[in-house]
This record gives C-alpha cells, structure tokens and sequence, in this order.
C-alpha cells in the first residue's frame, strides 16, 4: 500500500521479440510476454539480449490476437490492483470480463487457433475462456450440428446410437 | 480440426459439459469414440433429460447412471462428480464413483420423504476432499424451505475432507454437526446455509482445523416448517482465519476461540428466514430491540480480534442501546460498514471508530432498509458524530452512495475533523437522484 504512494521513476521497458511461424517479429514489452507460462519458465536463464522467442505454432494473424489478449490483462491488472490499494471502489474485473467476452466471440477457426496458441504458450486464463466457448458452442447441439460446426468428418465406422 | 487437438483439451472441453452432451460426442468421428471413457469430471443433471423416453422414471435415470459409469474406462479415477437427481434408494453409482477414488462430490438430491439417512459409503469415503450436499423435498410448499430431517449413519469417516458445503436441510437432532466435525479431522472449509436444526436449537461448529467458516441462515424447524424459536450458535475454531456469518439477527451466538481471525463479516437482518414476507412493515418493539443490540455486542465481542471487519447495517443499527455498558476494543485495520446512518446507527458507528485505534482503512456504504421501516426513517434526524475523539492511523476513507443527506454530512465533517492522519477521502457519489438541498 506504502508503494503506491510514493512517486518513483518508471524503468524504461524492457522488451521481448515473439516471432511467428509466417516469419513476422512482434515487439512486446517483457511483462506482457511474462502471461505466457513457457516464456516465464526460462525466461531468466537466457540472455538479456537473447529475448526473442521462435512461436513455431503461432500464425501472425493468431499472434496478434494473442498479444492483444495479454496486453489488456496486463494493464487490467495493474488497474484493478491500483484501486484495491487506495481502497477505492472498481468495476475493473466486470469490464475485464465483459471484454473477454467480446474477445473470444470469434468463428471456429481462429477459436481452435487461439485455443491451440494458448495451450502451446500455457496461458491459463486464455485456455480456459477458449475452452468454456467450445463447451458452450457443443452444449445442446445434435452430433451433426456439431460436425459441421467444427469440420468434423464422419469417420466412424460403427454408429452406435443409430440402432435408436 | 478441433479433433486434432490433445486429448487433455478435448478432456478439459468435456468437462464443462452434461453427460448427455459428453456422450453424443462419441458418434462424431473414430477421435471421439472412446475419448469420453477417460473423462474423469462427470457431470448429470436429472432435469437435462425431461421425462423423455427411455428416462421416464427416477429408476430409469438412476440405471443410466449406473451404466453410464460402469462402461468408463475402469481405470481411470472419477476426480469430480456432480449429479442432480431424485433419490429412489438404490446407492449403487455411489458405490463405483468411491472405487474410482474420487475426489470432489456435488449432490444436489431430491427426496420424496421426510426422513433422510445419508449413505454410509458417502460419509465413509477414504478419498473424498470436497462434498458439496443439498437435499430438497420434492414438491415442496416453498422451494427454499428445509423440510428433511438429514441423519447420519453410525459410523462417519472422512479422514481427507477439506471443505463440507451443506445446503436446505435440517440437522437432526443436536449430535449432527459436531459428529461430522469430529470424524473430518482435516476439514478447513465449511460452508451452512439455509439449514434447519430438528429436535434441536443448539448449532454447535466446534472445528480444530477449521479456516474458513460460512454461516448463512440457521433455524429451528418443528413438523416440517420452521419454527419462531431462537437459535443457538455456539463457534470454537481457534485456526479459523474467515468467518462470513449472515441470517437472522435474533439468533445468540457464543463465540468461544477464534484466536486466528483474520477476517470476520457479519451480515445479519431482521428477517427471520428467506421466507418471510419481504413487504412488512417492521416494526421492533424497543426491548427486543435491546436484545438483539446485547446479541449483536457478544457477537463483535466475539470477533473483534479480526484485521479486517464487515458489518451489515442492521448490525449497526441495533448496536447503540447497549454499548454504553459493554465496551469493546476492536483490533481492526480495516472496516468497512454499509448503513442507513439513521440517529441510531451513527451512534453505532460512532462506537466502532472510537473502540478501534488501529483502523486505517474505512469504507461506509449507504443502503436503504430493505423492508419498510417507518421507523427507521423517522429517526433520520442529524446526529452529531464529531466528538472529541482523535482516529490517529485512519488513513483511507471512502463513502459509497453519498446523496448529501445531513448524517452524511455530518460523518464527512467528522472525518475531515477527527481523522488526523487521513491521506485520501474519496466519496462516490449515487447514480440515483440526489436530494435538492
């Protein structure tokens, strides 16, 4: 609480390359790229001018959406932690929820993507939301809505409810 | 694509969802045949099926469960369970889901009797860390009401619960909790809410390793409905760090060791139950008044050792016809109180700021009475809450719901006055249409 009282002078930020498997390099600050767990995990191992990260897995287009995901927590964060310090009120964690909301209402391609990214980079907050939006999209559909939905091909050989 | 994915996804995915929906998925392509059989968090809810065919009956739905349960994979472990159903005797998926080791039990149990026995290998269970119970009378006259007397078996054993959540129903007989409670020896968490005492107005929570404690609603049932007795409540938990207590403030507590507290909220109001008529006019005669103040004194006596206090405004209403003769000093660093500030309740809180030197942090919410309390308007009048008091670390002041009533301006006034060392007063203003003067 003391802290944030007193006026100190902002480090100049570090940053992190992030590249991705097209090839494109993405500046972020290191705190945004710190989200993703298997960064975190080696991150003080490497050298300082060694920070940048080779996302074999993670298209540009998939990347960005990513960087932006963690951005927003990032300075949510910091926001929602400010105001607990000062004791004031916040509706921080609401509007973070809502805009995750927004976020992840995407079609099923770029869903499975970020789903794929965010288990790839171990952010757990992002896999949980993309993983509650695919639970809810298969809740209350029939198995061939489901296919089509997701691409599924009918592969099986044997149904076993067609007996019914 | 999305069958691409690792089976810990598709498991993950899984889980979010009802049997119904898991089961379906194994029709989808040769991927999903057999990846639901390794699921190991299950869920069933009785009311996901309607009465359709072939789930007509509670046997029926009961048999499903059964089979659905023994077709899993046998070895993988069943790490949680939530089920909804009707209960019809047969305990048999019971039996299977303690094989399979599990961990976490969430019961939501409709009974068409009064009387209920819980089964023994629940109670017994060597692996359970989390159970969470609820048992409803099917049909009842109000949904809310605890109507089945719950009984325990002769023996109880759950040498690895952690947390015990209980909901809507009545304990039978005053041996119930504590022989839960000494037969879960590592039980942390533990959660009443709404539940009745049968035969019974003594709730003893007599907890060695307890740290967390949740009492949200506690009365006296009679036949099958609740009756106007008052209720005991007797709490001995020298580890507890959070106590949330909340329901009828007429109820006596007795709050023997909670040496621990950290944090202690209590939220009562005149409301005996859920189920009274919200649309009363209150109206509390002076000396019962006197006595719930007396109640509500040995409830803060009891937990004034905690940090960090949250008090309900009926909490403080009632608070100023007693403290005069029972002085209490708090330890709390942070307080934070929502109130009417009617004439009584600025005494009130005027009592609170004056026994507790240590407080840095206040937050004051404005509410109205919830209930039609003629009276409580009535002694809206200004009251003086400056005095000669100095509060020498409050350093954090926030008011919620300012309307610029006089007693609001009065407490900012004390503020500004009495608070030596505040750094920051912040005051919220209501959305709701402030008076003109």
């Amino acid at each position: 609480m003391k802290d944030s009282f007193n006026p100190s002078i902002e480090p100049p930020k570090k940053t992190v390359t992030l590249v991705s498997s097209d090839g494109y390099d993405f500046e972020v600050e290191e705190e945004v790229a710190l989200e993703s767990q298997v960064i975190k995990d080696g991150f003080e191992d490497k050298a300082v001018d060694d920070r940048e990260y080779l996302l074999f897995n993670v298209h540009s287009d998939t990347l960005e959406l990513i960087i932006k995901y963690c951005e927003k927590h990032v300075s949510s964060r910091k926001s929602i932690s400010a105001a607990a310090a000062s004791s004031s009120s916040s509706n921080g964690e609401e509007a973070l929820k809502e805009w995750d909301e927004h976020f992840i209402s995407v079609d099923t391609n770029t869903l499975y993507d970020i789903l794929m990214a965010a288990d790839y980079l171990n952010i757990k907050s992002l896999l949980d939301l993309a993983i509650q939006k695919v639970a809810d999209t298969i809740h209350g559909r029939s198995p061939e809505q489901i296919r089509k939905k997701f691409n599924i091909e009918n592969d099986s050989i044997i149904d076993p409810w067609a007996s019914e | 694509m999305i069958s691409t994915l690792p089976d810990p996804i598709l498991h993950h995915i899984l889980s979010f969802l009802e049997m119904r929906y898991v089961l379906q998925t194994c029709i989808l392509s040769k991927r999903w045949n057999s990846l639901w059989t390794t699921l190991s968090f299950l869920t069933f809810e009785r009311h996901t099926y309607g009465k359709t065919l072939p789930l007509k009956t509670e046997d029926e739905f009961m048999d499903y469960v059964h089979k659905v349960l023994l077709t899993r994979d046998v070895f993988t472990c069943i790490h949680t369970l939530r089920l909804s159903y009707f209960h019809v005797g047969d305990d048999a998926w019971l039996d299977i889901v303690v094989r399979r080791n599990i961990q976490e039990l969430d019961l939501f149990i409709e009974f068409g009797y009064m009387e209920f026995e819980l089964p023994y290998s629940l109670v017994n269970c060597k692996t359970l860390v989390v159970l969470k119970l609820e048992i409803l009378l099917e049909q009842p006259d109000d949904e809310e009401e605890p109507t089945v007397f719950v009984e325990l078996p002769e023996s109880v054993n759950l040498p690895s619960l952690k947390k015990l959540v209980i909901r809507t129903f009545c304990f039978h007989g005053e041996e119930f909790m504590p022989k839960v409670l000494l037969n879960c020896p590592v039980l942390e968490c533990l959660s009443i809410r709404n539940c009745g005492l049968h035969e019974s107005d003594r709730l003893v929570v007599c907890g060695t390793q307890l740290k967390e404690l949740e009492i949200n609603g506690v009365f006296a049932c009679e036949d099958n409905h609740y009756c106007e007795k008052i209720c005991k409540i007797v709490v001995s938990a020298p580890l507890l760090k959070s106590f949330k207590c909340s329901g009828y403030i007429g109820n006596e507590y007795l709050l023997e060791d909670l040496s621990s507290l950290d944090k202690a909220e209590a939220d009562m109001e005149v409301r005996r139950s859920y189920f009274d008529d919200w649309e009363e006019n209150v109206v509390i005669p002076f000396g019962r008044k006197k006595r719930l103040g007396m109640n509500m004194v040995k409830f803060l006596d009891g937990i004034s050792n905690a940090k960090s206090l949250t008090l309900s405004a009926w909490v403080i209403e009632v608070l100023p016809r007693v403290v005069e003769v029972h002085p209490t000093s708090f330890s709390a660093r942070h307080l934070k109180v929502k109130t009417w500030l009617s004439k009584y309740s600025i005494q009130g809180i005027k009592y609170l700021l004056e026994n507790s030197c240590n407080l840095e942090t206040l937050i004051v919410e404005i509410t109205k009475p919830k209930v039609k309390t003629a009276e409580i308007w009535e002694s809206q009048e200004a009251a003086e809450v400056v005095s000669d008091y100095r509060f020498c670390k409050l350093r954090f002041v926030e008011i919620r719901n300012f309307q610029g009533y006089v007693n609001e301006l009065e407490l900012f006034k004390s503020m500004l006055k009495n608070a030596v060392a505040l750094e920051k007063l912040t005051v919220l203003t209501s959305r709701k249409h402030s008076p003109d003067s």
